[in-house]
């Protein structure tokens, strides 16, 4: 009969194998779980919060499975752990926060064909969901219950009485709460009560949370909150990260079966798939999630010219240095390309791994936004200049960028009579310019009246006018009240190419819009349309 | 025969004075290959023999040593020197059986003493039997590896380290146990039960094969029951001290509390009193344990009903809780008839606790006065007293103290003891004057810790407490490592100081835990570097510990916010930081220099991997938005200010080691 410690040892052996580069953490758990737990414990953890949850799960599962009974009984002390993992996520409410916490710690599963019931606790009619004293009170019956059954299982109950006694104590019960971060907005009144469990129900439970954001962002104020047991758990270093992606390689399929990527004797060359990858992608993140994501869309196209040579065979050759350099070599561009269209998601896997010419790239954010403005009518473009100008040029330029006169059609630009030389004081920061602080909100009726010089002076030649416009302009005022226009300003707000801000139902005043286009965008659209837009905009470069 | 021959170099070491042995016992960690064998051998704990001694001497003259040999104080202090800068661990290894065994122990022996004589008699062996020289490795063992703070000892962690020894050590040393780290406490242990590691193993490793600590002859049980004891210790609140008497004789705060606490319960349990009282005392300081205390001490046991602040947020829930733990406790049924109340507010009260059948308000009285009726005294625990006082008109508290104050003895009636439980000092003047006139103005204050001496007994029986099962050689052992620890100067530096910033005996208990949490097989004694290490993860943890593991992405984004702030602005929308960041590319790829045919300028990264970067730091918390988004805004012109200090960011930089990141930064300064 092993020992607990030797089990102890091989759980942490089995799971460290599951989760490389994890040692630590786990072998802090475990013995924090079998002995005697601080009543609140906060695990941070910034980056593959994921992982560290499942690693969590599996450990205190495994341990919940271990029978204490089954051991020489070195002293009374072994514990029999009950655990309850909840997503804060998925609990959004109180009441289901309860019912998963409750069903999971007494291992109660609701089935359909009795009406999802949750468990009943002994009692008939009470209800533990209700609110927080309801929940305490189940915790505190489901301790009890959980107590009885230890006893009960006891083998030399009616013998050792005493001893049942102390096995009383030894149910522990572990809560864990994955993604904790969201308790703050979801159940902000469930924090303060979650850190003092114990201490409210007077049971051995502990609690454990996990989050991605510190303590102290979650953390009360006036102090209510008992201080947690900090745990930090520090990202993967380079080399768990390689150990964690070659541990994802199926290595269970048939050594004998036909060559595919995922064929068991590729294992080693996956690893120098891995190695190459991770020079490539790591020092862009590190989450190894999103490198195995990476890696598993080029995967296939990688090993494809291998399993091509090894078509025709029986079984698997080695395969060639030359080969794997030369494979390499090729692939080396394509790994910084697959990661600037996967990492941020522009492309899936799959669609990745089926494009034949992978080192072009794929088609960006802004590159679609040009294929719906090209699809735009000539108005509709017109109008996103005036937007875009009207969003990026401060008001009290209008005059000067915009004004025209039978007179003088020269303008007055920068450095006009009025301006004021910009003061430079070490106080006062210098200004951000508008296109990188964010387009400014405009009302409708600046963005028509620089929409009609725009209209007046670069569109004029292109229109036939009708002889009955005989005052400058005055067709093109036309023009502007027209209701295709508005139509026009409609369709846009729809296509978020110009953002409504104001509420649609305010009356009083102009309705208020933010240009939604971006800078190179509205730069290309002023080449589509002949505007010279570096001229007009106020701080342009 | 190599274990003969090791047991021959063990016979060597013990010698009876006590002095001489431990710098000699030094010497064997450093020249045993095997602790264990030493512990296999029966004449192992024998007082070795002068013959032993002597016959050493010819060995070493045979070898034609002109010199004569240093004194023993001199190589005393040689090996004192040695080993006060890291312990040593030297992996010895004989691998020719046919060397003879004196021989091989003259040499490994005479290597480690570092003789003046030492070159030239290496050289001569050299010459002579270059293959037959005893290999010897040393490793200098760092503190256990804590992850939140440093990377692990590469030499200790990384299998894959290129450090070439290391993997060789591993390989060739001798499977028992030549490979454990011997740290300098070592000797005092030793000295204190000489006979200690010749002894056999403790209860719970005859049923297991479970290997013993390399080098210190305790299984890993002993540790694994010494950590669960001192956790249970730190977190079962009867082991605090600070409630025993001062030196002088007088009784401290916490005693005398719990003395007026008896006398209450005392009233209150036997005259039948009326009794209410506040127990104030800062955070940590023995409160609830007092209370707990003096109810357990009671003969008779009576009805306890405990709410708290932070769970009953309104009196109404306060009063369905009473009624709940009245029913579980005396049996009684005292069912709430829950009225449907035409009072518009309450039914939208009622909406807004999702839907609680709560009974209305005007029960209160009723339930509350019932209490002295009751068939055994009552004792009411208010905890977080302070936030009863927040509810609407004080209701709850107003009947609570009403009724003890007005609960006669002698009529027949059990008493009723009001007991709340704050932090707040001025809890008393939250309360209203009909509810304050109606209260005992009874206070008692608990307090923590007094002086330095009460934090260190803490720290010093949490630290000792008794395992069990219990084994005696281990706890003298124990006792004694954790003496050495406390007595450490920088020890009680780094716990003085936090004494001085707080006295919240939880901060210390989970210093305490953090330290014995972090303890191995391979190296179980408490440290002041671990303390060191406890204290920073649990005092006041760093919020952003991952900094120096940060990605490239994410690190541009963080040097441009620094250059952003530099600037004056105080908050910044992702394009400014791409807008920096691309800048800064462009002036960096300007210079036409190139090593190894790559140009030595920065990275490029596209936007998209930026705002992946960008968006992965808001989720940690690292950029943090002003103000509320407001809708329709673009997720690039989000307004966020950076959390990191520019000194965070400056140390992160000089971590990542990239001359580029680091000019960049030295840009803004």
């Amino acid at each position: 009969m092993a020992s607990y410690l030797e089990q102890l040892e091989y759980l942490t052996k089995e799971i460290s194998d599951s989760f490389p580069g994890n040692d630590f953490l786990i072998s802090q758990l475990i013995t924090l779980v079998t002995t005697c737990p601080p009543t609140f414990t906060y695990v941070h953890d910034p980056y593959t919060t994921g992982v560290t949850a499942s690693l969590v799960n599996a450990l205190i599962s495994s341990l919940s499975a271990v029978d204490a009974k089954s051991f020489v009984p070195e002293d009374d002390a072994i514990p029999t752990i009950a655990s309850a993992q909840v997503n804060a996520v998925a609990c959004f409410t109180a009441r289901l926060f309860y019912d998963t916490t409750l069903n999971r710690l007494a291992k109660w599963h609701p089935l359909w064909d009795d009406g999802c019931e949750n468990w009943p606790g002994g009692f008939t009619g009470v209800r533990y969901n209700d609110s927080l004293d309801g929940f305490l009170h189940g915790l505190r019956v489901l301790h009890a219950q959980l107590s009885d059954d230890e006893a009960g299982r006891t083998p030399q109950r009616s013998r050792l009485k005493v001893k049942a006694q102390v096995r009383k104590n030894t149910v522990k019960m572990v809560l864990i709460i994955e993604r904790a971060e969201r308790i703050k907005d979801s159940l902000p009144e469930l924090l303060v009560p979650l850190t003092r469990l114990a201490e409210l129900s007077k049971v051995d439970i502990h609690t454990i949370l996990i989050s991605q954001s510190p303590w102290e962002e979650l953390k009360p104020l006036m102090g209510a909150a008992v201080d947690p047991f900090h745990l930090s758990v520090r990202p993967p270093s380079q080399e768990d990260t390689r150990r964690i992606l070659v541990s994802r390689f199926p290595t269970d399929g048939d050594i004998s079966a036909a060559p595919h990527a995922y064929h068991p004797a590729l294992l080693q060359f996956y690893a120098q798939y891995v190695d190459a990858l991770c020079s490539i992608c790591a020092p862009f993140t590190r989450d190894p999630h999103e490198l195995s994501y990476v890696a598993a869309a080029q995967w296939p196209s990688f090993v494809a010219p291998v399993l091509d040579a090894q078509r025709d065979a029986n079984q698997f050759h080695p395969i060639p240095e030359d080969v794997r350099m030369r494979l390499l070599r090729v692939f080396l561009p394509s790994f910084t390309a697959a990661l600037e269209a996967l990492l941020p998601r522009r492309m899936h896997a799959r669609t990745w791994s089926q494009t034949p010419d992978v080192t072009d790239g794929p088609a960006s954010d802004e590159k679609g936004v040009e294929m719906t403005i090209s699809s735009l009518s000539t108005l509709q473009k017109y109008i996103l200049l005036a937007a875009f100008l009207a969003s990026s040029n401060p008001p009290r330029t209008d005059m000067r960028m915009f004004a025209r006169s039978r007179e003088t059609r020269s303008r007055r630009r920068r450095g006009g009579g009025t301006r004021k030389a910009p003061q430079r004081s070490g106080s006062t920061p210098a200004k951000v310019p508008q296109r990188l602080a964010g387009p400014a909100s405009f009302p409708l009726d600046r963005m028509s009246a620089i929409l009609a010089v725009l209209l007046e002076e670069y569109d004029l030649e292109s229109r036939v006018i009708s002889k009955e416009f005989t005052q400058l302009g005055e067709y093109t005022e036309m023009e502007l009240v027209r209701v295709h226009t508005s139509g026009a300003i409609t369709e846009l707000s729809a296509a978020h190419l110009l953002l409504r801000v104001s509420p649609p139902d305010r009356l009083d005043g102009p309705p208020m819009y933010k240009c939604g286009i971006s800078y190179d965008v509205a730069l290309a659209l002023g080449r589509d349309l002949r505007v010279p837009m570096l001229d007009l905009i106020w701080e342009a470069g | 025969m190599p274990a003969k021959r090791k047991a021959t170099t063990s016979q060597t070491l013990d010698e009876p004075d006590a002095t001489r042995r431990r710098t000699r016992s030094n010497a064997a960690n450093l020249s045993s290959p095997s602790r264990e064998s030493q512990l296999k051998d029966p004449n192992a704990s024998q007082p070795p023999s002068s013959t032993n001694v002597r016959r050493r001497v010819p060995n070493r003259s045979t070898r034609s040593v002109p010199s004569p040999s240093p004194t023993r104080k001199e190589r005393e202090k040689l090996l004192t020197r040695s080993q006060d800068k890291a312990p040593l661990v030297v992996h010895s290894e004989t691998s020719h059986a046919d060397f003879p065994g004196d021989q091989e122990d003259a040499h490994s022996d005479d290597e480690l003493l570092l003789s003046p004589n030492k070159k030239k008699k290496r050289q001569e062996t050299t010459s002579l039997k270059p293959s037959q020289l005893p290999r010897v490795y040393v490793e200098i063992v760092s503190p256990a590896p804590r992850p939140s703070k440093r990377p692990p000892a590469k030499t200790r962690a990384d299998p894959s380290s290129p450090t070439p020894t290391r993997p060789k050590v591993a390989q060739r040393a001798p499977p028992s146990s030549s490979r454990s780290p011997t740290p300098l406490k070592k000797t005092t242990a030793n000295r204190m039960s000489p006979k200690l590691l010749g002894q056999s193993a403790p209860r719970g490793t005859q049923s297991s094969t479970t290997q013993n600590f390399p080098g210190y002859g305790y299984s890993p049980w002993c540790l694994y029951a010494q950590k669960r004891s001192i956790f249970h210790a730190l977190n079962d609140p009867k082991t605090a001290v600070f409630d025993q008497e001062h030196e002088n004789g007088a009784p401290s705060a916490n005693a005398i509390v719990l003395e007026q606490l008896k006398t209450l319960f005392t009233g209150t349990l036997e005259r039948g009193e009326g009794n209410s009282c506040l127990l104030i005392g800062p955070r940590g300081s023995g409160k609830s344990r007092l209370l707990d205390e003096a109810l357990a001490s009671l003969h008779s046991q009576p009805i306890i009903i405990r709410l708290s602040g932070h769970v009953q947020h309104n009196d109404r829930l306060a009063l369905r809780e009473i009624a709940r733990q009245l029913s579980t406790q005396t049996g009684r049924s005292f069912d709430i008839e829950v009225t449907d109340t035409d009072d518009e507010s309450q039914r939208a009260a009622d909406a807004s606790d999702h839907a609680v059948p709560l009974p209305p308000p005007t029960y209160l009285p009723t339930l509350i006065s019932a209490l002295p009726t009751l068939a055994r005294p009552t004792v009411l625990i208010l905890e977080a007293f302070d936030l009863f006082a927040i509810h609407g008109r004080q209701a709850l508290l107003y009947c609570l103290l009403d009724t003890a104050q007005s609960c006669r003895a002698g009529k027949g009636s059990k008493g009723v003891a009001v007991i709340g439980v704050t932090t707040r000092v001025d809890t008393i003047n939250l309360l209203e004057k009909r509810v304050k006139s109606r209260f005992s103005g009874r206070m008692l204050r608990t307090a923590g810790p007094g002086t330095l001496d009460d934090w260190m007994s803490i720290a010093r029986n949490a630290l000792t407490a008794k395992p069990s099962p219990s084994n005696e050689e281990w706890e003298v052992w124990w006792a004694a490592a954790v003496e050495k620890f406390l007595d450490d100067r920088s020890v009680r530096a780094a716990l003085s100081d936090t004494y001085d910033l707080t006295k919240d005996v939880r901060i210390l208990n989970r210093i305490l835990m953090d330290l014995a949490l972090n303890l191995s097989p391979t190296s179980p004694l408490p440290n002041a570097s671990r303390l060191s290490d406890a204290i920073a993860s649990q005092r006041f943890p760093a919020p952003f510990p991952f900094l120096s593991d940060i990605s490239y992405p994410a690190a541009c984004l963080l040097i441009a916010s620094v250059h952003a702030d530099t600037a004056g602005h105080e908050s910044i929308t992702f394009e400014m930081l791409h807008d920096s960041f691309q800048k800064q590319v462009r002036t960096s790829q300007s210079a036409p220099v190139q090593i190894g045919g790559s140009s030595i300028g920065m990275v490029r990264c596209s936007k998209e991997v930026l705002m992946t970067a960008f968006e992965q730091l808001i989720a940690t918390k690292v950029f943090v938005a002003v103000t509320p988004i407001p809708a329709g805004t673009m997720k690039q012109f989000v307004r966020y200010k950076c959390m990191v200090e520019k000194e965070g960011i400056r140390q992160m930089v000089s971590a990542m080691g990239q001359t580029n990141l680091n000019q960049w930064l030295k840009r803004s300064q």
